[in-house]
């Protein structure tokens, strides 16, 4: 590392926190898309009146409620009455589910929006289950569904965050949480880097610039799992899912970065640790990568999006409007950790020629 | 130095990610805290707070930068 590459430092941190205050006032201002939250009954029953409350979350004036519809099997049933007041949505339906055995239905609510041509949905998965009663013998589903052609999705439409029901406010961590691991892989190749050209040269520096971007790294990798584990006690309803392959590799991963630690801490030698260090850091930056990107991919069920066949965020929840704060994210963090890790190489290079001095 | 190599690590440490993510853990468990916070305005005092500390601790980060700079150039 020249020192041109140290004065330029500087700008990374400036670069860095011009990105993250982008997104830290647009990723925390910008709202969620209205979506259904849930509704009042979790259980109705067929063949009778029934009237069930649904709950929108950032409902807009622009949207105008038509109707409530429960989707079961590929069948559709619409509300005969429904009422809108704000983020409640009043249906009343009559089903009868005829040679259809009882079962969870899931809800759309369809409305126009902005005009009254234009006609949008929502949708809550499993909204609530439908109990089939003994004098239920004749279907009375939908026969024309056409209507659905020219509806779209809601998401489509209206601007501003996704609006997942596990997910729900907390989807604006993803520009906190995945950065610090964009970052720390970022620090940790670099310090790779620099151990092989250690290896290479012999130059001393060159271990402690790989020694300071480690330490850095593994700072990052800790935040991204407090960050991360604050995100699972929200959603997942634990702060360490103990069977996702993801969470197991990062905890063997991060714990051979703290043997590294140790390993460094136990060598005197100042060449005897660059030399053993470098090596074992060259050996587990692979190894650390295969925990965390390739051995998920591989498992048969995770938590974490893109993973053991779950649908990845690019395909599912990252629409634009989150692609607009996401990537300026990855770049700020990496920003602002580069310049502290290059700092850290600082302070331990003044730190060495000042040990240098006082031995002469 | 053993001071300045406590203070870079606590740049990092006291990122306002967290803060963020408390917050934003707030908002995913309680939908009324945010409509709470959103209704009187309080939202955005929250994000004014957050963004004066994040100024900071970059305001810090070149006070730092530039510390380093003169003990370097003093060492030569």
């Amino acid at each position: 590392m020249n020192d041109k590459t140290i004065r330029l430092s500087k700008w990374f941190l400036i670069f860095g926190a011009i990105l993250v205050l982008y997104t830290l006032i647009g990723g925390l201002l910008t709202p969620l898309k209205t979506g259904i939250v849930g509704s009042s009954k979790l259980r109705i029953q067929s063949a009778t009146n029934e009237t069930s409350i649904f709950d929108l979350y950032n409902p807009v004036k622009e949207l105008q409620i038509e109707g409530v519809y429960l989707s079961k099997e590929g069948q559709l049933w619409k509300s005969q009455s429904v009422s809108h007041h704000g983020n409640k949505v009043e249906a009343t339906f009559h089903v009868n589910l005829g040679s259809y055995s009882s079962g969870y239905a899931d809800a759309f609510i369809r409305g126009s929006y902005m005009h009254k041509d234009s006609f949008v949905w929502m949708y809550l998965s499993n909204a609530l289950w439908i109990e089939k009663l003994d004098n239920d013998t004749l279907s009375n589903a939908l026969t024309n569904s056409d209507f659905l052609n020219t509806t779209q999705i809601i998401d489509q439409v209206q601007g501003g965050f996704p609006n997942r029901v596990v997910l729900n406010e907390s989807i604006r961590n993803l520009l906190y949480h995945v950065p610090m691991w964009f970052s720390m892989m970022f620090l940790l190749a670099v310090s790779m880097f620099y151990s092989i050209k250690y290896l290479r040269f012999g130059n001393l520096q060159d271990d402690w610039i790989s020694m300071s971007f480690l330490h850095v790294g593994v700072l990052n990798g800790i935040l991204g799992c407090i960050t991360g584990s604050i995100w699972a006690r929200v959603t997942w309803q634990s702060w360490w899912p103990a069977d996702d392959p993801k969470l197991n590799g990062v905890a063997i991963g991060m714990f051979m970065y703290f043997a590294y630690l140790v390993l460094r801490a136990s060598l005197k030698d100042d060449y005897q640790k660059a030399r053993i260090a470098s090596v074992y850091n060259v050996l587990i930056f692979p190894i650390f990568m295969a925990l965390i990107a390739i051995m998920p991919k591989l498992a048969d069920n995770s938590l974490h999006p893109g993973t053991g066949g779950s649908v990845g965020f690019n395909n599912y929840d990252l629409d634009n409007t989150l692609r607009m704060y996401f990537y300026p994210a990855i770049l700020g963090w990496i920003g602002i950790f580069s310049f502290i890790a290059i700092l850290r190489f600082r302070i331990e290079r003044l730190y060495q020629k000042q040990l240098e001095q006082e031995n002469e | 130095m053993k001071k300045m190599k406590l203070t870079a690590l606590m740049l990092s440490f006291l990122s306002p990610a967290l803060i963020l993510n408390a917050q934003n853990s707030e908002q995913g468990i309680s939908e009324k805290a945010a409509e709470f916070l959103a209704t009187n305005a309080k939202y955005h005092v929250v994000i004014g707070v957050l963004v004066v500390i994040f100024l900071g601790l970059v305001v810090y980060g070149l006070i730092l930068n530039r510390k380093m700079s003169n003990l370097e150039a003093n060492q030569k």
